[in-house]
């Protein structure tokens, strides 16, 4: 039986899941804002993509625009190759999870679930199995006679979950799944949604704000920065090697140091920091800065150690430290008032409160960016 | 008074406590209480004990009504208050919807123009319908005009008439609960129907009806109910084939001078009512799944 259903599942996933997503330069107006500015993104079938970046980067809208529920101002949708542009949400056997759930109050557990494969034609006598299995997979099956508001917030999530999947949709779309609920719980299901990703073989779009949520859960991120596409990449080349400064600030800490960029040599440049200081760091890959711009160079705090005499390096007060479980956090402020951040895995630095200290670090560890880049 | 709060200790104080808020409760209610009972409940009380008094207590003024037309024209107020109301819910439905759709500033406009006939007095508009009505009438001309007739029709004094203007006169009262239960259906769950497969027929009858029966149900009874007392419609536009059981009080009171007979009739007319609504809030009820649906 369950094999049964395992193959028939394998069948489904190689007929509908295993197509490309594409969205080909998606832009969308709401009046003079731009929510999406073209975008371009290609989704491998399986493949477990978030989209992440600040509230109001337009996430959402880019995730409606892919369900069908918004029509782009312009750019293309394909899936396999086929336009999707046109077709609207409902032939597009699309699974949503929305943030609030949208479960159907007056609809039992197993009914909302049973509510896609009814759409859909589905006969009576199949749905029930299908319902069955859904419920058991979701660890709900004494709770599908019950009500939605007869149900914890946990629940009705993995409710909503088993009803975007329970019909092998092509695409998953999750928009925020995980934002009503306390961080236990968001733990338990980011696990939970992402072993039935891999056991089903489901290609799953998941917005978030929540950079560690990304981070975890995704094969790649898609960073949106006002509408636009900052960087899509796999969590840890997003955290290596982040291909603009909104990037480098978003995903992770980062210390910036602002200058002047005064000589290159392949991809080693040298800044002239605003404070007289010459470091070398690298240029960005496939982009040319003018010599002359104003720039700044981003390090790691994992990347900074401290070194208690002060220096011909970046220089400044030790002010506090931070132990953080796992890691020791150091708090620098320069003369300038910034605040640079060092951080460690074991004590580290013997430097004490309220001592000198200067900051170095490998200069292949430090990335040099256009200042106020957006892209 | 809550069995948890008994149970609980400093029972004597949470006692005094619910007393108190009883008492508070009673006093912000008292001057409505005082006026209702005494312009409402007990004028109400005094004219329908007329009913069972001849010389001493009697049903002989219930016994008449079997013998006279008055179960026919119950019956006809019944039905015609029950489609009124259909008609009604049908008619407002579409208004309810679109005033949901719309915007806070459409929503609004719309909800004026639903609104603003019931500035105006029954007795006024339904004089109005006469004009149009009548045989030499706005209607007639213009069907006259329009060659879609020869002869002009007789609209008025039909039972069609009747209902033609109460439909028109009760329309708000539909409207703005629906509205009510309408606007409360969060906004995400059709679009999730949506992209759950359903098309826009299918969302409609499997989530939008069933989340907004309970406004349905409301509309549906606040006609009803008003209908099967009304008074001025039938008796100015209706004939004697449209009659209504208000009309027939009216007439055993002012022209028959038969008040015990008109109040026999009020409260056969009154414990049928309270019978069909109670029937309806029944229906209401019966889906306790509609509970969390707002
Ligand atoms: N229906 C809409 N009408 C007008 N503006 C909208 C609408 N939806 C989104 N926006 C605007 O588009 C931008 C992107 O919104 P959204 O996609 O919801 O961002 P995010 O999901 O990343 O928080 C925001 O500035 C928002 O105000
Ligand atoms: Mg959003």
């Amino acid at each position: 039986m369950r094999e049964q259903q395992l193959r028939l599942a394998d069948d489904r996933t190689a007929r509908v899941a295993g197509r490309e997503m594409r969205v080909e330069a998606v832009s969308k107006k709401f009046g003079q804002a731009v929510a999406v500015d073209d975008v371009t993104l290609g989704i491998s079938a399986g493949e477990f993509v978030s989209l992440l970046g600040p509230s109001g980067s337009g996430k959402s809208t880019l995730l409606m625009i892919i369900a069908g529920f918004e029509q782009p101002d312009s750019g293309e949708l394909f899936l396999g190759g086929e336009r999707l542009t046109d077709i609207p949400p409902h032939r597009r056997n699309f699974g949503h999870v929305f943030q609030k759930y949208a479960l159907f109050p007056h609809m039992t557990a197993a009914e909302n679930i049973a509510f896609p494969l009814k759409m859909r034609g589905i006969e009576k006598a199949k749905r029930g199995p299908m319902v069955a299995n859904a419920l058991e997979r979701m660890r709900l099956s004494a709770l599908g006679e019950r009500l939605p508001h007869q149900l914890s917030g946990g629940q009705q999530q993995r409710v909503a979950l088993a009803r975007a999947i329970v019909f092998q949709p092509a695409l998953l779309l999750m928009d925020e799944p995980l934002g009503a609920l306390d961080k236990k719980l968001r733990e338990e299901m980011q696990i939970e949604i992402k072993q039935i990703q891999r056991e089903l073989g489901i290609t799953v779009v998941f917005v978030t704000h929540d950079q560690d949520e990304a981070l975890s859960l995704s094969d790649r991120v898609a960073v949106i920065n006002q509408g636009g596409l900052s960087q899509f990449a796999t969590p840890r080349e997003l955290y290596d090697r982040p291909s603009s400064r909104f990037v480098a600030d978003f995903v992770g800490d980062n210390n910036f140091f602002p200058g002047q960029l005064i000589a290159t040599a392949g991809r080693k440049g040298q800044v002239k920091l605003d404070g007289g200081k010459v470091l070398a760091g690298q240029l960005p890959e496939g982009k040319s800065i003018a010599l002359g711009a104003k720039v700044e160079i981003a390090v790691r705090p994992e990347a900074v150690s401290l070194n208690s005499k002060p220096d011909s390096r970046v220089s400044g007060t030790l002010i506090d430290v931070q132990f953080t479980g796992g890691t020791t956090t150091r708090i620098v402020r320069h003369a300038s008032g910034a605040i640079y951040l060092s951080r460690a895995l074991s004590a580290g630095s013997h430097a004490a409160q309220g001592d000198a200290v200067s900051l170095q670090w490998d200069e292949t560890s430090a990335f040099i960016y256009p200042a106020d880049g957006r892209a | 008074m809550t069995a948890a709060s008994i149970v609980s200790s400093g029972r004597p104080l949470r006692l005094a406590l619910g007393n108190r808020r009883a008492l508070v409760a009673l006093l912000l209610l008292a001057p409505a209480l005082v006026l209702y009972v005494a312009l409402y409940f007990v004028p109400l009380f005094d004219f329908l004990s007329l009913s069972v008094v001849d010389g001493g207590l009697s049903t002989a003024h219930f016994s008449t009504l079997l013998d006279m037309t008055y179960l026919s024209v119950l019956w006809r107020t019944l039905w015609m208050s029950a489609l009124v109301g259909a008609i009604c819910t049908a008619l407002g439905f579409p208004v309810a919807y679109l005033m949901s759709r719309s915007s806070a500033i459409g929503a609004a406009a719309i909800g004026a123009c639903v609104m603003v006939p019931l500035w105006t007095s029954v007795l006024l508009r339904t004089y109005a319908w006469t004009v149009v009505l009548q045989y030499r009438g706005v209607l007639n001309d213009l069907l006259l005009t329009l060659g879609l007739i020869d002869q002009p029709l007789r609209f008025m004094y039909s039972k069609g008439a009747v209902i033609t203007v109460m439909v028109h006169v009760l329309l708000p009262y539909v409207v703005l609960p629906l509205y009510t239960n309408l606007a409360s259906i969060p906004r995400e769950l059709p679009t999730a129907a949506r992209g759950l497969g359903a098309t826009g027929l299918r969302i409609f009858i499997h989530v939008t009806l069933p989340l907004c029966l309970p406004g349905v149900i409301a509309g549906f009874t606040l006609v009803f109910v008003l209908s099967t007392g009304f008074f001025v419609v039938p008796s100015l536009v209706g004939g004697p084939a449209s009659m209504m059981v208000a009309t027939l009080i009216g007439r055993e009171i002012s022209e028959n001078l038969n008040w015990a007979q008109g109040a026999a009739m009020s409260v056969v007319l009154l414990a049928t009512a309270t019978v069909c609504l109670a029937m309806l809030s029944r229906l209401r009820h019966m889906d306790k799944r509609q509970g969390s649906a707002a």
